[in-house]
C-alpha cells in the first residue's frame, strides 16, 4: 500500500487533530483512497485487540496508585524526609526537590504527575526561600523527568507492549540511568547554588529528627521496595505488582494514615480511569497504525534512508538522538514511543543494538523531550503551577537540559549503563 | 439549530459523564479481580482462570467508555502550537474540517462494529461460558456515543462560523485531570 497514510497523519497532527484520531484517520482515509475499504474492519479489530492485553494493564494500575498517593498526602511525607536529609546544604530546597523527585519516581510512573504534585509543594516554598519562580519551576520540570525513567514507568510499559520486550527487563534497565540523571542534576544545582549564592533552607536536622521523618515516610518508601522486589524477584508480574501497589496505597491512605476518606475515593478512581482510558485508546490506535506501518514497509523505507546517510552505527545513533530530541519537542512521550518504536526499532536492532538498550535510549529521549520547549507537557505543568512565563522557565532549564542531554549520550554510547542490571537479574 | 444543540448537549453531557463514571468503577473492579487472582495463587494454591480475561475486558471497556467524554471535553493529546498562529476565522474552518473527518471515521467504525460484534458470536470466551461478542458490545455503544458527540461538535463549529460573536464552546466542561 502507499505511504499516503503517513503524510495524512503528519498533516492532521500539525493541524491540531487529537493524536488518537489522527492515528485512525490516516490509515482509514488512505485505505479509502486506494479503494481498499474492506480493510476497515481489520482496523477496528486491531483497535480493540490492541488494548486487550494483560501486561498493558500495569498502566492504569500505576496511574491509580500514583493518584491515590498524591491525594492521600504521601508526597508530603517524602518531601519532609528529603528535607531532613539534605535541606541544610547550599541550595537546599532545590536539592530537596530533586531528591523528592527521585524518591517519588519509585512510586509513580509519570513525569506530569511528579511535576504537578511536587510543583505545588516546591514552587511556592522555594519562592519564599529566595529563589526565583522561574528557577523553581525549571528545577521541578527538569527533575520530574526522573519519574518515568526510574521504575515504575508508564512510558516503558507502553514501549514494552508495542515492541514486545519484557517490562521487568526495561524497568531494571532504567534504574541506573535514572540515578545518573538525579546525580547530574544535583551536581549542576550545587554548582549553580554556589555561583548564584542560593540560600540554605534549614539547619542540619538531628538524627532523631531524621529518624522521625523516615518513620513517617516509611509507607511511601516501602512502595518501590515491594514493587521492584516483587517484580525482580519473580513474585509478581509487573501488572500484578501494579495492582498490589494500588491496593497498598489504598490501605495506607484510608486505613493507616487516614488521610483519605472512603467518599474521597470515587473522584480519584474516575480521574485515574479517565487518564488511563485516554492513553489506552491511544495504544489501541497506535497498534492499528503500527500494523499499517508493517504492511506498507515504512520501517524499511526509513531504514534505507538512514543507512543511505551512514552505515556507521555510532553516527546512526547520533542521528537517532537528534531526531528523537526534535520529535520530543513537539510530540508527547506516549505517542512518540508508540508511533516511532515500530518505525525505528527494527533497523537498530538488526544492526546489533540490544533491544533493551535501544528501548532505554528511546524512552529517556522522549521523556527529556517532555521538558523541552516549545511543546513540553511538564514544562506546561510547571508554568501553570508557578504562574511564570514559559520562556523564562525554558531559559532557566538550559543548564539542566544540558546535563540531561549529556547523560543521554552517555547512555547511548555506553550500553552497559543500562544493560548491566538487567543482565545481573537475568532479563537480558 | 440552537434548540437542537441545547438538547443534544444535555444528552451528551449526561451520557459522557455516566460512561466515564462507569469506567471509574470498572477500574476498581479490575484491581479487585487481579488481587483476587494473586490471593488464590499464593494463599490458596489454586490458580483461577477467569481473572485475566475478565480484567482485560474491563480495561478495554474503560478505554471505550472514556472516549466520548475525552472527545467532548478536549482531553485528548494534541499539538496546538501551529494552529494557535491562525486567525480565529481560519481556526474555526480548520476545526470544522477536523471534526468532519472525526465524524467520518466514527461512522466508518460504527458501521463496522456490527460486523465485529457478529463475528464475536462465533468465538467462545476462553474462560467463561459465553461468546466474546458480549465483550465486544461496548464497541458499537462507544462509537454511537462518539457519533452523537461528533454531531454536537460540528453543530458548534457551524454556529460559531455563522454567528462568530456568540460563544459556542462547551460550557459544562468538567476537567477532572490533574
Amino acid at each position: 500500500m502507499s505511504l499516503s497514510y503517513f503524510w495524512i497523519f503528519v498533516f492532521l497532527l500539525a493541524a491540531g487533530m487529537p493524536v488518537v484520531f489522527a492515528l485512525l484517520i490516516g490509515p482509514g482515509l488512505s485505505l479509502t483512497i486506494d479503494g481498499e475499504q474492506v480493510f476497515h474492519k481489520a482496523l477496528l479489530s486491531r483497535l480493540y485487540n490492541g488494548m486487550d492485553s494483560f501486561p498493558l494493564m500495569a498502566l492504569p494500575f500505576f496511574v491509580l496508585a500514583g493518584q491515590i498517593m498524591n491525594s492521600g498526602g504521601i508526597t508530603r511525607s517524602i518531601v519532609d524526609f528529603s528535607q531532613s536529609m539534605i535541606g541544610h546544604v547550599r541550595g537546599g530546597l532545590a536539592q530537596v526537590n530533586i531528591c523528592s523527585s527521585l524518591l517519588f519516581a519509585g512510586l509513580s510512573g509519570s513525569a506530569v504527575a511528579d511535576a504537578s504534585a511536587l510543583g505545588k509543594i516546591f514552587i511556592p516554598a522555594m519562592h519564599q526561600n529566595g529563589y526565583s519562580r522561574s528557577f523553581a519551576a525549571a528545577i521541578t520540570a527538569a527533575s520530574s523527568v526522573i519519574g518515568p525513567i526510574i521504575p515504575p514507568s508508564g512510558i516503558m510499559i507502553l514501549y514494552a507492549f508495542i515492541m514486545n520486550v519484557s517490562v521487568a527487563g526495561l524497568f531494571a534497565a532504567g534504574l541506573v540511568p535514572g540515578l545518573m540523571i538525579a546525580a547530574g542534576l544535583m551536581l549542576m544545582t550545587n554548582y549553580l547554588a554556589r555561583k548564584r549564592g542560593y540560600p540554605v533552607a534549614n539547619r542540619r536536622a538531628t538524627w532523631p529528627e531524621r529518624g522521625a521523618a523516615f518513620k513517617t515516610s516509611l509507607p511511601a518508601l516501602l512502595t518501590p521496595v515491594i514493587l521492584l522486589g516483587g517484580i525482580f524477584g519473580g513474585v509478581f508480574t509487573p501488572t500484578e505488582a501494579a495492582a498490589v501497589a494500588a491496593a497498598y496505597a489504598l490501605i495506607i491512605t484510608v486505613f493507616v494514615l487516614r488521610t483519605l476518606k472512603l467518599r474521597d475515593l470515587f473522584p480519584v478512581f474516575v480521574s485515574s480511569a479517565a487518564q488511563s482510558g485516554i492513553i489506552l485508546l491511544l495504544v489501541g490506535a497506535s497498534v492499528t497504525f503500527a500494523w499499517i506501518i508493517t504492511v506498507s514497509g515504512l520501517a524499511g523505507t526509513v531504514a534505507d534512508g538512514m543507512l543511505g546517510i551512514s552505515q556507521n552505527i555510532l553516527v546512526l545513533l547520533l542521528l537517532l538522538n537528534i531526531f528523537l530530541l526534535l520529535i520530543g519537542m513537539f510530540l508527547d512521550a506516549g505517542p512518540a514511543v508508540l508511533v516511532l518504536g515500530p518505525v525505528l526499532g527494527p533497523m537498530f536492532i538488526d544492526l546489533g543494538v540490544h533491544p533493551l538498550h535501544f528501548a532505554i535510549v528511546m524512552c529517556v529521549n522522549v521523556t527529556v523531550g517532555l521538558a523541552t520547549p516549545p511543546m513540553g507537557l511538564v514544562l506546561f505543568v510547571s508554568a501553570n503551577v508557578s504562574g511564570e512565563k514559559l520562556e523564562k522557565i525554558a531559559w532557566q532549564m538550559l543548564p539542566f537540559l544540558a546535563v540531561e542531554i549529556l547523560i543521554i549520550f552517555l547512555i547511548t554510547y555506553f550500553p552497559e549503563i543500562s544493560l548491566a542490571l538487567p543482565r545481573l537479574l537475568g532479563f537480558a | 439549530m440552537r434548540r437542537a444543540l441545547i438538547y443534544l448537549a444535555k444528552v451528551n453531557a449526561a451520557s459522557c459523564k455516566a460512561a466515564r463514571n462507569l469506567a471509574g468503577l470498572l477500574l476498581i473492579a479490575m484491581v479487585v479481580v487481579v488481587i483476587l487472582q494473586i490471593i488464590f495463587r499464593y494463599l490458596l494454591n489454586d490458580s483461577l482462570i477467569w481473572p485475566e480475561e475478565v480484567s482485560k475486558t474491563m480495561m478495554v471497556w474503560t478505554a471505550f467508555l472514556v472516549a466520548p467524554w475525552a472527545y467532548r471535553n478536549g482531553a485528548n493529546v494534541r499539538i496546538e502550537m501551529f494552529v494557535d498562529e491562525f486567525s480565529p476565522f481560519l481556526r474555526s474552518i480548520l476545526k470544522l474540517f477536523l471534526n468532519l473527518l472525526v465524524l467520518w471515521i466514527v461512522v466508518v467504525f460504527f458501521k463496522e462494529s456490527f460486523g465485529f460484534w457478529e463475528r464475536g458470536l462465533t468465538v467462545r470466551a476462553d474462560s467463561l461460558p459465553f461468546q466474546v461478542a458480549w465483550f465486544y458490545s461496548i464497541v458499537p455503544i462507544a462509537f454511537f456515543l462518539l457519533l452523537l458527540v461528533g454531531v454536537e461538535q460540528i453543530m458548534r463549529d457551524l454556529l460559531s462560523l455563522l454567528r462568530p460573536n456568540e460563544n459556542w464552546e462547551i460550557a459544562d466542561q468538567d476537567d477532572l485531570l490533574i
